[in-house]
């Protein structure tokens, strides 16, 4: 009697042992080897655990990719050297090499048609995350880069027979690699406060956003010297794109930002390979913990819109490119045995670690970290949280958003309505006093000393009304918004940037903050300008109608302002 | 993982058999076990830092897999194997991987 009063309270994975309980020591499929490996209670001995294995990798496959379709397509694998993705590669070889038995049989439709593997080489971010011991280091080569991952990656793909397709992380900052395949610019942001406000005035400012040339500083810093043979298209040479980046991530004030705003690259670059390889499915390599992971971590940086997109087994998002995460089943443990078992190389070092110069006392740990430690040293006493995590996430129905709107930086969903919904929940301090906001209203919008603060002030409730008043000496081109434009989540990321560095709307000094190609076309295209010259011509079509507007929010600016006189 | 090592993949190593039990009396001593070579190892092979390797209560951190000659640690009675003569055992980094 006492048992049945037990047996509820037991859970399922406990049943299951005791199930197994009878077998003890043996592999509890064949239940005659003697057990090497235990995955959350299932012992099994290495043949049985790489049989289950596959089956488990055939399933999800299935599921993401109905095997009845007609037309066979490419996939994209991304390969960052790491177990998982290194046991997607091996995992889709074995899947794809048919037996020779059925070779022969002409009717087997060819479920995919080319398998094409992709590298993202993070290796010039390695050098200073142990400098000091790189110095002495016998891996550096003669350009004082530590060695790239790339041509291991490409020397494991290359067993394989499938084509490889290697990009360094720097190359974020090519011109080639947006949509237009020569978007020849870059987008720096800019406050829409003057840098002496900053500090006092508690209110997050506005961002705004500018579109330069590309080229701006190196054609200038190369003129001076030698005229660049191809001034019709100047290339950044490596280190310059290198130099870029760092000061980018330099800008970061956290961990947290710096690792969110490399991933969006990385998935940026990834998803532009898989498109120019002409593959309709990118395969990724997340395994469940991975995903467990992600779930907790996505959610705490708000970035719960863009969940379901970032973590399901099948996403459309992306126009023309699926995302499959066929690996989503299996535990990491799972896939760490597998590449061991079949003693698959990996590249020991492939992803960059970040926490160079953020100066804090003890260990640095982001939001990530912070989760990973979290998930795996749960996992360890409750086997069951990985999966527990993924089954309840796996639910989430992607919102309905189209690709159009996407987040220039993320390239994710964009909720309605961010800033309004921030701004209601957000308390800041009191708005700067009504007699400074006077004089610079007085003089116009473009003061010389201060620019009017259109978005953040008391006087303009809604954000995205808000028109950035044109400055006149930067090289005459329109500032565009950039914050309103942002998703959530990198709406809250970017607010761990360093405003202090990045030079305000009135100041001549060069911006530090320098984004990439990718989100400069982005921004333009959901600004409503059709191209990059639509947009470098203030003159023409675009610039009258900017000019009456801000007529008419000067009016209103004046009008608000008399009313507080009086 | 390799890193923590200076950059070694296999490391042969001749580990004590015996260590002594927590008293610190030299007379009282048992047979090495997991704990004692994570203990071990950490003092003599690991070059920087220590705490992406050891974990709480002795053990290695939470995400790195052990095997004992192949075979799942959890198997093996974990941190209370006794070691034997010509033994291999793995250490995996699980984190940051994928």
């Amino acid at each position: 009697m006492s048992c049945s009063i037990d047996e509820p309270t037991m859970t399922v994975a406990e049943k299951r042992a005791k199930a197994r309980a009878v077998h003890v020591g043996f592999c509890c499929k064949c239940k005659t080897t003697k057990s090497t490996i235990i995955v959350r209670y299932a012992e099994y001995c290495d043949p049985c655990f790489l049989i289950a294995l596959d089956s488990k990798f055939r399933t999800a496959l299935r599921n993401a990719r109905p095997y009845r379709v007609v037309t066979p397509e490419n996939v994209m694998l991304a390969f960052s050297g790491g177990s998982s993705s290194r046991s997607l590669i091996h995992l889709f070889d074995v899947f794809h090499s048919l037996p020779p038995e059925v070779v022969s049989n002409k009717q087997q439709p060819k479920i995919y048609n080319d398998i094409h593997v992709c590298h993202i080489d993070e290796s010039s971010l390695f050098e200073s995350t142990i400098q000091s011991q790189e110095q002495t280091d016998s891996s550096i080569n003669h350009n004082g880069l530590p060695q790239s991952t790339m041509v291991q990656a490409q020397s494991i793909v290359a067993k394989y027979g499938y084509k490889f397709h290697g990009v360094r992380i720097e190359d974020i900052y090519d011109p080639e690699w947006t949509d237009s395949r020569c978007f020849e610019a870059v987008a720096t942001l800019i406050t829409s406060l003057p840098r002496d406000q900053l500090v006092t005035s508690g209110q997050a400012p506005e961002l705004l956003s500018k579109i330069l040339p590309l080229s701006t500083d190196a054609t200038f810093n190369n003129k001076i010297e030698t005229p660049s043979p191809d001034q019709e298209r100047p290339k950044l040479s490596q280190q310059e794109k290198i130099e870029k980046l760092k000061t980018l991530l330099g800008v970061c004030t956290t961990l947290t930002a710096r690792e969110m705003i490399l991933q969006h690259f990385k998935s940026s670059l990834l998803i532009q390979l898989a498109k120019r390889a002409k593959c309709t499915i990118l395969a990724l390599g997340d395994s469940a913990t991975r995903v467990a992971i992600q779930i907790i971590g996505l959610t705490a940086t708000g970035r719960g819109f863009s969940l379901p997109h970032e973590t399901s087994l099948l996403s459309n998002w992306v126009q023309d490119c699926k995302v499959i995460r066929p690996l989503k089943d299996c535990l990491v443990k799972e896939l760490d045995t597998y590449c061991s078992l079949n003693s698959l190389e990996l590249i020991e070092r492939h992803s960059a670690n970040l926490d160079w110069s953020v100066k804090t006392k003890g260990d640095v740990k982001s939001i990530k970290r912070l989760t990973e430690d979290f998930i795996t040293g749960l996992d360890k006493d409750f086997p069951s949280t990985v999966a527990t995590v993924c089954r309840t996430a796996a639910k989430l129905t992607p919102p309905e958003v189209t690709y159009e709107n996407k987040c220039p930086l993320c390239l994710g969903p964009v909720q309605e309505g961010v800033q309004e919904w921030k701004e209601r929940i957000t308390v800041t301090t009191a708005p700067p006093d009504s007699s400074n906001n006077a004089t610079n209203v007085s003089d116009g919008c473009c003061s010389s000393n201060g620019a009017v603060c259109c978005g953040g002030g008391a006087n303009n409730g809604s954000a995205s009304s808000c028109l950035p008043p044109l400055s006149k000496d930067q090289d005459s081109v329109a500032t565009l918004p950039f914050s309103s434009l942002l998703c959530y989540g990198c709406l809250t990321n970017l607010r761990d940037l360093d405003l202090k560095s990045m030079s305000s709307e009135d100041s001549q000094e060069g911006s530090l903050f320098v984004l990439p190609p990718y989100v400069a076309e982005t921004i333009l295209d959901r600004s409503g300008y059709s191209s990059l010259e639509d947009y470098k011509q203030p003159t023409s079509s675009s610039r009258d109608p900017r000019e009456s507007l801000r007529e008419q929010i000067k009016d209103f600016l004046i009008d608000s302002d008399d009313e507080d006189e009086v | 993982m390799e890193l923590l090592f200076d950059n070694q993949n296999t490391i042969q190593a001749k580990v004590p058999a015996f260590f002594p039990t927590d008293d610190n009396k030299d007379e009282e001593r048992h047979a090495a076990t997991i704990r004692d070579l994570i203990g071990w190892i950490t003092r003599s092979l690991l070059k920087e830092r220590p705490e992406l390797f050891v974990g709480d209560n002795g053990s290695v951190r939470s995400g790195i897999l052990v095997l004992v000659n192949g075979a799942d640690w959890e198997l093996e009675g974990e941190l209370e194997y006794e070691l034997q003569d010509r033994d291999e055992i793995v250490f995996i980094s699980t984190l940051h991987g994928g």
